[in-house]
């Protein structure tokens, strides 16, 4: 193999877990006889048909057909950031602020605009940190700036446009944006959404640039030096120029598809690369952001999900294999090979007569953002079996967590990339989303009540770096917001709530899993964990205001109650 | 490493310990306290579903001899029986009170309180515990009597310590408590009882949401001045937990794998993948902690995994499917390979040697599926439950006369065998013949004491009502009977080796049975709102029970 290892196209046929050595060792002596290629960068056919083996996959194309579409989930359920040890909670009905220390309970309330709605943290860096927060009926925003002790300097009004709804945050606080979304259904019914501010932070006084961008934008993206931030829209990318001229530097069409399938968009870390996926297509779209020159890589089938890696080295495309299963439990499958299959040039059409061949097994193609661009066929496959469809990936693109939410599927497929070794995990109940832990070594899965169930709502605390059984819980209610920290092995799942039953909050320990039920007296509108204050909390519906906090180390749990009104009540 | 694929077909929850393993523990308990007592026997309508398939056939095909079991066809010379039902394993309760030494605990639930009997004298001390106090276990030993028990309400855990002065004075009882994970109702003790551990699993009949995985584990430090929790997580469905004999793991063997705990640093060291639970499987793990055998249905491989260090993982191939595996405490196993009517007998040190250093033992014309090893491993019973058959088979594996055998007639189909500490004796109950067609089969109105190390006939014995309770020790023995709806409460009392069995009536249901070797006596507790327990004395021909006992005002009746 010498050379040629990084390239391998691994094959895994089992569900068991395989050490890197044997898989190696295996994979030299057999990979003639189960059909697998090793993907010449050259090849331009693609993939090898593959040996479907001992156990073809047991989808059906009779009653089946193609699957739906993949659905991202993990966004509706993700907890918002803290600023330090401190909480910030918005209340639109009473326009007030609070700024609660999770260390030590102290509130500090402070003054909004009116219905101050969307609340974001800006980081230290370019100031001493604070917050920002969106008032939906005065068009401004609110912004909350730090002194060098932690104290509120100033709390600015800035001037937003109308139907502002989402903050873009620059990871030094050099810049924000303040856009708008149109599912927040906050204009008139045609109304394109497309003006955005812009706010620099750099100076002593906040300055505020209105710009225009592409219809109804999906997505606001900062790159890592804040020197460039990409618009997602209808019709492409908008690149805004940050620093010292703010300005739309140029706007790069996207191909869209006919039948209004969906198109997703991620980014290198840099900004320099943007991978565009277009629901049933096969290839998959790079842009060069700078010069708009486009590659494309091409996959054994549709792509379902793309997702790059928090530091940008890898970007994973996953390809479902088969149709929609008569049978949810598909039988052990055979192994298929692939080479890559590049093309150059062009954007990826928008859809031809023809849909792609849908392929048995499943692909998962981790492409190197380094190299892929001017290199867009030397990428690693693995292969599995198992019908994934989605992929979530580890910060450090270690492991990748595989599943399908298109059917009810109780398996989750866990991705050893440096050993490209898969294990499966039965989690006895259809998998929604999953959450990776920063260092990778615990997943939170979310999942449907498995049939038979009298819950309405499943989880699953999941070991990923360890082979270590998963803790499968079911709840009440449907679980609403999931905050994992890996600094403190800490995870807090919360349900929802109903007029007749509580909301509960689920308080996991990592590595021992050990879980903790508190039961929360309102409905809870956000959680999260804080990690420097060494508390977790679920802020709550009340009209003036109230916010459970579960101690980290502890578990002990005490609601503070009516702070708005200065006369908070602790309830240990 | 062996590596499984994913079965298909319905997931099934793994039932509790095996009936055979119950056995085996309580003989340890018993060994530990002194005390031939507290035996977990009730078979009071149990979750007897064991891990296989439940159904129960009747034997077809071939020609049928005497009992009406046929076989189809050979296979080398031997003839192979027709596809039966799994095997059906007995369950345990663990709600029956317990005994050390010379004293016998019962708890109360809706009393909250737990009552401190001294059998010898039968004054009783009533001990407050915690919110419905349920689940108890023995935890001391005859020198320093003691008890745990789970209060479920409170999710906590009371212990008892018995401090005995120098004269004739009530003992000094010392009372503790920690915090146990929520539904913990199943208790497992190391033999040094420096560790106890509580854990969950269903309650027979119980119906589990598919959500539901009892994960929650709580070891405790039995310390001398109080006990010292930690809340551990396990694999799903946990149906055996075990303390090595060293005291330096706790072993899980739960749906899916074996998780294997240090209690030292309460850090889960490794787990054991075993596969998806739509495999059906059975585990057994010898009295050191140190290997565990993996019986999978439907196969001739049974796998020795080394629990010190899992990589090591041996392939035992035996002739046919292995219907069932028993494993004594001395290293004697058994495996039964009921197509081919055969047994293959080894011990752990010999087959971890050489895979295929077992002696195979064809008994030709007898249906078995089950067997049940003596304690010290040199006798095993031969039975099936999967359909009805009458017969046992006795093998002799003692080195004198090793591997021979000879058969009984129980006079009734079979349904579980309970063999004594000293392995000379069994109780073997009968099957019901009409639920048992199809369904999980129950004790019948009958049962049969047999002598195993010597000639004699069975002692058959009918008894008014569904055979609910054994307990049996090496001279002594109890098995209960009773009916509600007709009224039929009976204890039925056993000496040995004689096989003579009186029969007693008892005023009210019996709850759970044990026996007090050392004493002579054995007790069955009954259902009362104050507490209930009659005590049988062996050696003066007594009953006296003991009622009222919670009141502080116990009344005995002679």
């Amino acid at each position: 193999m010498g050379d040629e290892a990084w390239r391998l196209r691994a094959v895994v046929r089992t569900r068991a877990a395989l050490c890197a050595a044997s898989l190696l060792a295996w994979c030299a002596g057999a990979c003639g006889e189960l059909g697998m290629s090793k993907g010449d960068s050259d090849e331009t056919s693609g993939f090898g048909d593959g040996d479907t083996g001992d156990g073809d996959i047991a989808v059906g194309d009779g009653d089946g057909g193609p699957l739906p579409p993949e659905v991202e989930l993990e966004e509706t359920f993700r907890a918002p950031v803290v600023a330090g040890e401190y909480l910030w909670s918005a209340n639109p009905e009473t326009n007030k602020v609070a700024r609660i220390n999770a260390s030590t309970l102290e509130i500090e309330v402070l003054e909004g605009g009116h219905a101050p709605t969307y609340l974001a943290a800006l980081p230290a860096g370019a100031t001493e940190g604070g917050a920002l927060v969106l008032n939906e009926l005065s068009q401004d925003a609110s912004i909350f700036l730090l002194d060098e002790e932690g104290e509120v300097a100033s709390d600015e009004r800035i001037r937003v446009q109308r139907g502002a709804s989402a903050w873009s945050v620059g990871a030094q606080g050099e810049f924000a944006v303040a856009w708008s979304r149109s599912a927040e259904n906050l204009l008139n019914s045609g109304d394109g959404y497309q003006d955005l501010t812009v706010m620099d932070f750099r100076e002593e006084a906040v300055v505020a640039i209105t710009l225009s961008v592409g219809f109804r934008p999906s997505q606001v993206v900062i790159n890592a030096d804040e020197s460039r931030a990409y618009v997602v829209s209808d019709p492409g990318i908008s690149v805004l120029r940050l620093g010292d001229d703010v300005a739309v530097l140029r706007e790069l069409f996207l191909p869209t598809s006919d039948v209004g399938a969906s198109r997703d968009v991620s980014f290198s870390v840099d900004g320099r690369l943007a991978f565009v996926r277009l629901e049933g297509e096969s290839d998959i779209l790079l842009v060069d952001t700078e010069t708009n020159d486009r590659v494309t890589v091409s996959l054994p089938g549709p792509v379902t999900d793309l997702d790059l890696s928090a530091d940008g080295s890898v970007a994973v495309a996953v390809v479902r294999g088969g149709a929609a299963p008569s049978d949810p439990d598909p039988a052990m499958g055979g192994a298929g090979g692939l080479g890559g299959a590049p093309s150059s040039g062009g954007a990826v059409g928008s859809g031809g007569t023809e849909s792609p061949a849908i392929p048995q097994e499943s692909h998962i193609a981790l492409l190197p953002t380094a190299t892929i661009f001017e290199a867009p066929s030397d990428f690693t496959v693995v292969t599995t079996e198992e019908l994934v469809g989605s992929a979530v990936v580890a910060r450090d693109a270690s492991y990748v967590l595989l599943f399908t939410n298109a059917i009810d599927n109780p398996y989750i497929s866990i991705l050893n990339t440096a050993e490209q070794e898969i294990r499966v995990v039965d989690l006895k109940a259809p998998v929604l989303a999953a959450f990776l832990s920063d260092n990778a070594e615990h997943s939170v899965v979310l999942m449907k009540p498995p049939t038979g169930s009298t819950k309405l709502g499943a989880f699953a605390l999941l070991p990923v770096t360890q082979e270590f059984p998963a803790r499968i819980e079911g709840t009440d209610l449907a679980p609403e917001f999931v905050s994992l920290s890996s600094e403190t092995g800490r995870a807090l799942i919360t349900t929802s709530s109903t007029s007749t039953s509580r909301a509960h909050a689920y308080f996991a320990r990592f590595p021992s899993l050990q879980l903790d039920e508190v039961e929360l007296p309102s409905r809870p509108l956000a959680s999260g964990i804080v990690p420097e204050a060494g508390q977790a909390f679920v802020a709550q519906e009340h009209s003036e205001g109230r916010v459970t906090f579960i101690d980290l180390e502890t578990g002990e749990d005490q609601t503070v109650t009516g702070f708005e009104l200065s006369s908070r009540v602790v309830q240990p | 490493m062996k590596m499984r694929n994913r079965g298909k077909g319905e997931l099934r929850g793994i039932a509790g310990l095996s009936f055979v393993l119950a056995c085996a523990s309580w003989v340890a308990a018993c060994s530990a306290s002194g005390a031939e007592s507290s035996m977990p026997t009730a078979l009071d309508g149990g979750d007897v579903a064991g891990d296989g398939d439940a159904s129960i056939g009747t034997g077809t095909g071939g020609s049928s001899d005497a009992d009406g079991v046929g076989f189809g066809g050979e296979n080398g010379g031997i003839p192979v029986l027709p596809p039966l039902p799994e095997e059906v394993e007995d369950d345990a309760s663990y709600r029956a009170p317990v005994a050390t030494g010379q004293y016998l605990w019962s708890a109360n639930p809706e009393s909250g309180r737990v009552a401190l009997i001294d059998v010898v004298n039968l004054t009783t001390q009533v001990l407050p515990a915690g919110l419905y106090p349920t689940y108890l276990a023995s935890i001391g030993t005859d020198s320093e009597p003691a008890a745990v028990v789970l209060n479920l309400g409170s999710s906590d855990a009371t212990r008892f310590r018995v401090r005995r002065g120098a004269d004739d004075s009530e003992p000094e009882v010392l009372r503790d408590t920690a915090i146990v994970h929520s539904g913990a109702n199943r208790w497992s003790r190391s033999e040094s009882g420096a560790w106890a551990v509580a854990w969950s699993a269903a309650e027979p009949g119980q119906t589990l949401d598919p959500t539901e995985g009892f994960q929650d584990i709580t070891l405790l430090a039995l310390g001398e001045d109080e006990m010292v929790p930690t809340r551990l997580t396990v694999g799903r469905r946990p149906s055996k937990v075990l303390i090595s004999e060293d005291d330096e793991r706790v072993i899980v063997v739960e749906e899916e794998g074996i998780s294997v705990i240090d209690p030292t640093s309460v850090e889960q060291s490794y787990w054991i993948n075993l596969g998806f639970d739509a495999e059906r499987r059975d585990v057994s793990v010898n009295q050191a902690g140190t290997y565990a055998l993996v019986r999978r249905t439907g196969e001739a491989v049974v796998e020795l995994i080394d629990l010190l260090d899992p990589d090591v993982r041996i392939e035992l191939v035996f002739p046919g499917e292995v219907t069932d595996l028993d494993l004594a405490e001395s290293g004697r196993a058994l495996a039964v390979i009921r197509s081919r009517s055969e047994i293959a007998a080894f011990t752990l040190e010999s087959v971890l040697e050489d895979p295929t250093a077992f002696d195979v033992l064809n008994i030709p014309g007898e249906v078995f599926g089950s067997a049940v090893l003596t304690p010290d491993g040199s006798t095993a019973v031969l039975y099936t439950n999967a359909l009805l058959n009458e017969k046992v088979n006795i093998v002799d594996l003692g080195e004198d006369n090793y591997l021979e055998t000879r058969s009984l007639d129980t006079q009734a189909p079979v349904y579980s065998v309970v063999t004594s500490p000293d392995g000379n004796h069994a109780v073997i109950l009968a099957a019901d013949d009409e639920l048992m067609l199809g369904d999980q089969g129950v004790p019948a109105n009958a049962f049969s004491v047999v002598a195993l190390r010597e000639e004699r006939f069975p002692r058959v014995v009918g008894t008014g009502a569904r055979v609910k309770d054994v307990a049996l020790g090496n001279s002594i023995g109890l098995v209960t009977a009773t009916s509600d709806a007709e009224g039929v409460h009976e204890a039925h009392l056993i000496s040995l080796p004689g096989l003579s069995v009186r029969t007693e009536q008892l005023a009210t249901r019996p709850l759970a049975v044990g026996v007090f070797a050392d004493l002579d006596t054995a007790y069955a507790a009954q259902f009362h709102s104050e507490g209930r327990v009659t005590f049988f004395d062996f050696e003066q021909g007594s009953t006296r029970t003991l009622t009222g006992f919670e009141l502080a005002a116990g009344v005995v009746d002679e």
